[in-house]
Order: C-alpha cells, then structure tokens, then sequence
C-alpha cells in the first residue's frame, strides 16, 4: 500500500489492539494503541491521526461520545473508522450520526481493514481524492482514465463502470446481481449482460499483462486482484 | 353492530324498552276493560238488587229500568248467540255475541235461595266505552313506545360512548405500543375503574416489556461485543499468520482450520443474535429477490467450499423471490451451506428453485454417512465427525420458523441430502422423499 498512514486504534481489548497494531506496521503504517476513549481523545487532539479506528464499548469515555468530542475539539476532520460489534441499524445510525465516516463489523478480514483506512485516509488528502491505486492499476475518476502499470487502457463505457464497481468494493468480491445492479439499475438486460463486456474488459485489463487482475468466482461474482 | 361493544349496549337498550313498553301497555289495556267490565257489573248489581225488591212486594219480576238491559226466566227466551253459551258456563257472567252484540249477565235469585230464578242480560255493546277507542289508544301507544324506544336509543349510545371511548383509546394505545412511549395516562384519568384497571394492568405489562426489551439489547450488545471481539483477534491473527510463506503444511493446515471454524462461528453468533432480536426478523413490505442473496452467501462461504472441494452451481432465476428478509434468507443460507462444507462429500452444492417456488440446497453425502433426518434439525443432535454443536440446522430451522418460512430436510436415504426453504404453510417437517421428487430439477 503506498504510503505509510499514521493510525490511532482505540480498543479496549488489549489483544485486539495489538492484533491491529501488528497488521498496521506489517503493511508499512505507523499504529497508536489507547485502551480507554479519554486516553484515545487525549492522544487524536494531540496528534491527530490520518485515521482514527475507533471502538465504540469503551471505559471511561465510549466511543460515540469520544467521537462527537473530536469533531467538536479537534482543529481538522479526522477520518473516523468505528470498528465495533454493534450490528444494528440503529447502532450503525448513531454511529454516523455521532461522525463517523465509515463503519466496519467485527470480525472483520485484515484486507478490508486495510483498505477502508486507506480510502479513508485518500478521500480527504486534496487532489487525491478521485485517484483509486489497485497494485499497479490506476483509475482516475475525474478524467475518466485507466492506467496499468503506466500504461493506458482503452476501454469501452460499461467495461470502464465494471471495473469501477470492482474497484471501489475492492478488496471485496462484487457478486454478479451486484455488479448487474450497479450498471444497469433494477431494470437490466433480459440476455446475461455480463459475459459479454467482461470478456471485453480482460481483453484490456488482462491479456496484454503477465498477472491477471480479474477474477472469477464460480457461478456467483468478481473481485479484483491486486498485481503488485 | 351487535360486534361492537357500543351496538350491543344500543340493542340490549331497545330490546329492554320494547319488553317494558309491551309489558305495560298490556297491563294497561287489561285495567282499562277491567274497570268497564266492573262498571257495568256495578249497575247489574244495582238493577238486579232493584228488581229483587219489587219482586219480593209484587210477587213477578217487573221491566228493568234501561232499555238495554232484560230479564229472563227461562233461557229458551235469551237471544240466540247468548243462551247456549250460558248453558255451557252458566257461573260466566261476560259473553261475546254476533254482529259485535257484547252481554253481560247475572243470575237473579229465587226467593228461598238454589237455582237462579231469572237472569238479568244486558247487552251492552253501544255502551262499550274502551272498545271504539281502541284504534285510538293503540296510536298513542304505539307512540309512546317509539318516544321510548328513542329515548332508550339515546341513552345507550350516550352511556356506549362514554363506555366504549377509554376502552378504544386503550385498544388504540395497545394497538400501537412501544415500550417506550409513556403509560395510557389520559385513559387512566378518564376511564371508569374497570378500564382504569385493565389501563394499570397494561401499563405493568409495557413496564415489563420495556424492561425485557432493555435487557435484550443490553444481553445482545455484550454478547455480541464479548463474542465478536475474541473472535476478531482470532481470525486477524490468523489471517496474518497465513501470510508467511514459510509455514510448514501441518501449521498451514491447522490455522486455515482455525480460520474456517472462526468463520463458522461468527454465522452461528449472527444466526443466535437474530434470533434474539425482534425486529431483524419481521418479513418486509416486498419479498426479497434471492439471486443477489445466494450470490452473497456463496461468496462469503468461498473459503470454506474450497476447503471442502465443493464448488456451487446456480439454476436460480433473477425474478426468484421469497416472503423473507434478506438478513434471515442471509443467515439461514449461511448456516445450511456451512452445514454443507463440514458433511457434504466433495462435489456439487446444486442450488435451485422448485416449481412451486421453493428454494432447494441440494449436495451428496457420503455413502453410509447420511444422519436420521427426524433429529437433524433438534438443538444439540450432532452427527458423527461433525466438528459443531448440533445448532447449525437448528439455528436455522427456528429463524425460518420465526421469519414466516418453513425448512424441510429431505433426503433419500443414501446419498442425496436437501434442505427446502419455502414461504411457510405449516411448522417445520422433515420428511423422507422419493429419489425422483428430490433429483428433479425445475425451473
């Protein structure tokens, strides 16, 4: 992942917290640990984060509260990743509400962790914003360009919004209905609309290259792979 | 009308008043010819007592004094509609005659005492005071009775509302509760003590419920915080240990065990928190298209069927849907495709959707492994070599049960093994069907 982030995990669990500190600084990232919310407060006004994963059952301070006392003290928006157990819609609204920027449900798979606090830490970088890197693909959403591997890719309209489905959910896999869903809306083409502009897409996206990008899985979706 | 507690007041009102009104009108009308019949008894009296005295001085019994009135010695001269119906009940002093004639009769008696000597008729039918009037006061009361009728109308709907009003704002109030809006406070100041104490009764109730309800969310909050959080650390720390590239294939195999069973457990931590709660299981507005669902439910057991040599195969159309929500139809696959990658032998899951519009999850098993189907779907049964708990199926059987489904499992007794998720008729089965009705495949 280009670039090292610094992140503020506050997590009362103390094997949790360095279970992510340790995947953190596995992947270049420099990684915070505070146990309790007025520890985890203290150290994101002192040094704010480019990411803050944020419990939500904390001592002291919980982490809704902790969150709501950062967007109203701290001096810039840090993106607020609120890693918890609470699985309900309310809990998820009051999450948002509070000012999150995204939530994520444990457990969760290391992959999807990772790139949700990069997304997070690129949405508010200026200029970067509309700049999604896969490996070495990268799609430029404002100018509507793909490169890989510096070199450009020519593809068509529906093979470049395919690609920007899977490449926003990424690492996710997109389940067909999905990507159907997405390009088409709910009123998609009777015959399978899928087979033809996804072979037009590994044509471009693939064939010229050692490492294919694009996978299959079997009867039921896509994901991207990342080549390097 | 009669269904309402306000129309049963109304007729029970009318039914009284038309009871009374007849009762009296009756009686009324029994006074009223009592009193003419006691008159004209009155002046035969004193006309028999006058005769009676003038026959004692002139020894014969002379005129009446009213032309109406006549006296008879024998009955051969009475007129012909009176005397054989004297002489069938000769102690009856009132008879109805011919052409409206109406008598009145009574015995004069002999001197010495014994049989009557004369009898004294009158025939009284121009003097009938009750019988020209009748029409007159069958009128009038006729209108009394529907004054009454009216009245009693009134009241009852008076007395209904002021009855029916706390008991609607209570079936109102109970209608739409949520423990936690505050008690039926304007029903409990206004409703009589009856209402007042079903109100208290339901109140105690919501308090109960709304205890209940925090106690659930505050059980499945830390149960799924003291759950979820182990659980995270273990498949985190897993998932990064399998990126050493230099593991040897024991450890290797071991930790993707690890990771596998964690997986397992987070669908049954998922699955017993929904059953807990409520609301994740009430059926939505529009079923709930299931290509998309499988499609999810195989991609998050992709690990687990790979582990397992299965791969899936699909004959769902896209307009295939079914009367439940995506979360349930989401667990419950989850569970039974779990179910698949420990017991199925290595192949095909075959996905498909019946011709009746359910949803078959169909894998072989291995010969001589295939469990008691009327026990699978109990908490707690196992089968043999079976690394779980015996909730999987269990779990799922319940949720569907709850979620307006029905789960079946069918099987044919030696290798082939179904579950069928159907929109719900009846409580869950679980049934041995023919090979034939189990390997056809419909679309």
């Amino acid at each position: 992942m280009p670039g090292g982030l610094h992140v503020l995990v506050v997590e009362d669990s103390r094997a949790l917290g360095e279970s992510i500190r340790e995947l953190l600084t596995s992947h270049g990232h420099r990684a915070d640990l505070a146990a309790d919310g007025r520890a985890g407060l203290q150290m994101a006004l002192a040094e704010p984060p480019d990411v803050l994963v944020l419990d939500l059952s904390l001592p002291g301070m919980d982490g809704l509260r902790l969150c709501a006392r950062l967007r109203a003290e701290c001096d810039r928006h840090v993106p607020v990743l609120m890693l918890t157990a609470r699985d309900t819609l309310p809990d998820k609204l009051a999450g948002f509400e509070a000012g999150a920027d995204d939530y994520l449900l444990k457990p969760f798979a290391n992959e999807e962790l990772l790139a949700r606090c990069h997304a997070l830490s690129q949405r508010h970088r200026a200029g970067q914003a509309h700049l999604l890197r896969i490996g070495t693909l990268v799609i430029d959403r404002r100018e509507g360009t793909v490169t890989r591997a510096g070199r450009p890719l020519a593809l068509r309209q529906t093979a470049r919004q395919l690609l920007l489905v899977l490449a926003e959910a990424w690492p996710r896999a997109v389940t067909r209905s999905e990507l159907v869903r997405r390009v088409w809306g709910d009123d998609p083409p009777e015959s399978d609309p899928l087979r033809t502009h996804l072979y037009g897409l590994r044509q471009v996206l693939d064939k010229p290259f050692a490492t294919p990008m694009l996978v299959t899985i079997h009867e039921v979706g896509f994901r991207l792979q990342a080549d390097a | 009308m009669t269904a309402t507690l306000r129309g049963r007041i109304v007729v029970s009102f009318v039914a009284f008043a038309l009871v009374v009104a007849a009762i009296f009108g009756l009686a009324g009308a029994a006074v009223l010819y009592s009193a003419e019949d006691r008159f004209f008894e009155t002046l035969l009296a004193e006309e028999a007592a006058a005769l009676a005295s003038r026959a004692r001085v002139t020894g014969a019994w002379a005129a009446p004094r009213h032309d109406w009135m006549t006296v008879h010695v024998t009955r051969a001269t009475m007129p012909p509609d009176l005397a054989p119906q004297l002489a069938a009940a000769p102690r009856r002093v009132e008879f109805t005659g011919a052409q409206g004639r109406h008598y009145h009769v009574r015995a004069l008696p002999a001197p010495g005492g014994g049989a009557p000597a004369a009898w004294l008729v009158a025939e009284v039918s121009e003097r009938l005071v009750i019988r020209p009037l009748r029409r007159t006061i069958a009128i009038r009361w006729a209108i009394m009775e529907a004054a009454i009728v009216a009245l009693a109308i009134g009241l009852a709907l008076a007395i209904g509302r002021r009855v029916a009003r706390p008991l609607s704002q209570l079936a109102a109030s109970v209608r739409a509760l949520d423990p936690a809006l505050p008690a039926h406070a304007a029903v409990l100041r206004t409703g009589d003590r009856e209402v007042r104490l079903v109100a208290t009764a339901l109140d105690e109730l919501r308090t109960r419920v709304a205890a209940f309800v925090e106690r659930e969310q505050a059980f499945t909050r830390d149960a799924s915080h003291e759950l979820r959080t182990p659980l995270s650390v273990i498949r985190s720390s897993t998932a990064r240990a399998l990126e050493d590239d230099t593991l040897a294939d024991g450890t290797r195999r071991t930790l993707e065990r690890v990771l596998r069973s964690a997986e397992q457990l987070e669908v049954t931590i998922r699955s017993l928190l929904a059953l807990a709660r409520e609301g994740e299981l009430a059926a939505p507005d529009t079923p709930t298209a299931l290509r998309p669902v499988i499609e999810e439910a195989v991609l998050e057991q992709g690990g687990a069927l790979d582990a397992a040599a299965l791969t899936v195969e699909l004959d769902v159309p896209r307009g295939a849907t079914l009367p439940a929500s995506a979360a349930v139809l989401r667990i419950v696959l989850a569970n039974v495709l779990g179910n698949a990658c420990v017991h199925a032998a290595p192949g095909v899951v075959h996905v498909r959707v019946a011709g009746d519009g359910a949803l078959v999850i169909e894998n072989a098993v291995s010969p001589g492994t295939m469990p008691d189907v009327d026990t699978l779907a109990e908490p707690g049964v196992r089968r043999e070599h079976s690394p779980g708990y015996g909730l999987g199926l269990a779990i799922a059987t319940r949720l569907c049960a709850r979620s307006g489904l029905s789960l079946d499992i069918r099987t044919d007794r030696r290798t082939t093994f179904a579950v069928r998720i159907a929109a719900a008729r009846r409580d869950v089965r679980t049934s041995h069907a023919g090979t034939s009705d189990l390997l056809t495949r419909t679309r």
